[in-house]
């Protein structure tokens, strides 16, 4: 059985959602259309916020307010394509984080074994029904057990959906230790999941 | 993997049963998964649930991943945002303040063009050549000499300027500026009026003991014969005085 990500729930994902309108909405939204930031913003801010509750999850959302506050005032000054300005939005999420890390410690808000038997993916035979019950906040949880690099590579790359160079330069790491770390957390995650209980 | 003193050939050779779980994966079919979003046909189970999570993440917005749009929004339009409805109110910047572009650089030329312009008007101050209103606030304001009715420039037949009589009275008002000009590097001192000052002096060189002649009358020529400063003099422009 193949697993499209993109069309398991039916509907729009997170991810290079503008596409072809990119340009024209960021235009727009430098000369002041507020309709367009709008767009922006629902298109950034659910990817923000995950990449944010694994990688900073006591404050998550302040952290989001603060890169959106950042953004704002960078905005008319941007220039670039839809990657490029996810990119720059991740970067400055990061820097924020780093910013509130100094004055806070780290602390994992859940974990797998937090995560509700009943959001947990069952059995190989049933998998599209466990598609439905998966929640988002049990996958994120599933990443937050995850070393941090592993999952921030991994969120960057699926959530934020950057390709290895854009990670590789928003981690500070070469591309090389960026495809080791993605492909140590995936292995981590299949072997999490096995642990937990899901029958392969 | 050995203890000290046991050679690596001492060791049991076991072999491991591969783990049934994820430690497998080949790299190529993870990073082809990562590109493509779903697993390839032979992609072992264990990716397949990864498949599951990786869907999850990217999962329609939530409701609560909506909270911060109206702090967001309220940002942009303090920063970004035009009002949609630009009345004439209190948005409006007054011009007076903020002048556009073009007005701006109007603004520094005629700026440049006055401070440019000084030099010329100083030494036509000195020299007397106002008109006579203007030479009279010349006077209250650096010192220039008072308005004359007859000692100002003159205008050749066809308007070409000919500058003051440097002989005449206007003599000390042009030697004062040329002093003053001298000092500051201005070009003011290749202007008209101080051609005729050359001409009145016998050429460019003498208007230094020409004019000290004239400023100094009975002194200057006499200390300085060759036109060279008195180097035993030390002169104290701005430095204390010495204490007796």
């Amino acid at each position: 059985m193949a697993i499209s990500l993109r069309a398991s729930h039916g509907a729009v994902i997170l991810g290079a959602v503008i596409g072809t309108g990119f340009a024209d909405t960021l235009t727009a939204a430098q000369e002041g259309d507020e309709e367009a930031f709008t767009r922006l913003w629902r298109d950034g801010n659910a990817a923000l916020l995950r990449y944010l509750r694994v990688t900073a999850p006591d404050a998550a959302e302040d952290i989001a307010a603060d890169t959106w506050v950042h953004v704002v005032r960078g905005l008319p000054r941007f220039r670039g394509d839809e990657a490029a300005w996810r990119a720059w939005l991740f970067t400055t999420a990061r820097r924020r984080t780093i910013d509130q890390a100094r004055r806070r410690t780290r602390h994992a808000a859940a974990s797998i074994h937090d995560v509700p038997p009943a959001d947990l993916p069952v059995t190989a035979d049933s998998a599209d029904e466990a598609l439905e019950h998966l929640s988002t906040r049990a996958a994120l949880a599933m990443l937050a057990d995850l070393p941090v690099l592993q999952a921030e590579v991994i969120l960057l790359r699926v959530v934020a959906g950057l390709d290895t160079e854009a990670v590789a330069r928003i981690v500070g790491r070469s591309q090389g230790a960026v495809r080791v770390a993605a492909h140590r957390g995936l292995r981590r995650l299949a072997q999490n999941l096995t642990d937990a209980g899901v029958t392969l | 993997m050995s203890d000290r003193g046991v050679s690596d050939y001492d060791m049991p050779n076991r072999t491991w049963p591969p783990r049934n779980d994820a430690s497998g994966i080949p790299d190529a079919s993870l990073a082809a998964f990562l590109e493509s979003g779903t697993p390839a046909a032979d992609t072992p189970a264990a990716l397949r649930h990864v498949a599951d999570v990786l869907a999850a993440l990217q999962a329609e917005p939530a409701a609560d991943e909506a909270a911060g749009q109206a702090t967001a929004i309220a940002e942009f339009r303090n920063r970004v945002g035009v009002p949609k409805q630009p009345a004439r109110s209190r948005w409006r910047r007054p011009a007076v303040l903020t002048p556009p572009p073009l007005l701006r650089s109007r603004v520094g030329a005629a700026a440049t063009a006055v401070v440019v312009g000084l030099g010329g008007l100083a030494a036509a101050a000195y020299a007397g050549a106002l008109p006579a209103s203007a030479q009279l606030v010349a006077h209250n304001t650096i010192g220039a000499p008072v308005p004359k009715q007859h000692d100002g420039g003159a205008t050749g037949r066809h308007g070409t300027p000919v500058g003051p009589n440097a002989s005449g009275h206007a003599a000390f008002g042009l030697c004062t500026a040329y002093v003053h000009g001298k000092e500051a590097g201005s070009e003011a001192t290749k202007s008209v009026a101080f051609r005729a000052l050359e001409k009145a002096a016998g050429g460019a060189a003498n208007v230094p003991a020409y004019c000290e002649g004239v400023l100094h009358p009975g002194a200057s020529n006499a200390r300085h014969p060759d036109g060279r400063p008195d180097e035993t003099v030390k002169p104290h422009p701005t430095g204390k005085p010495p204490h007796p």
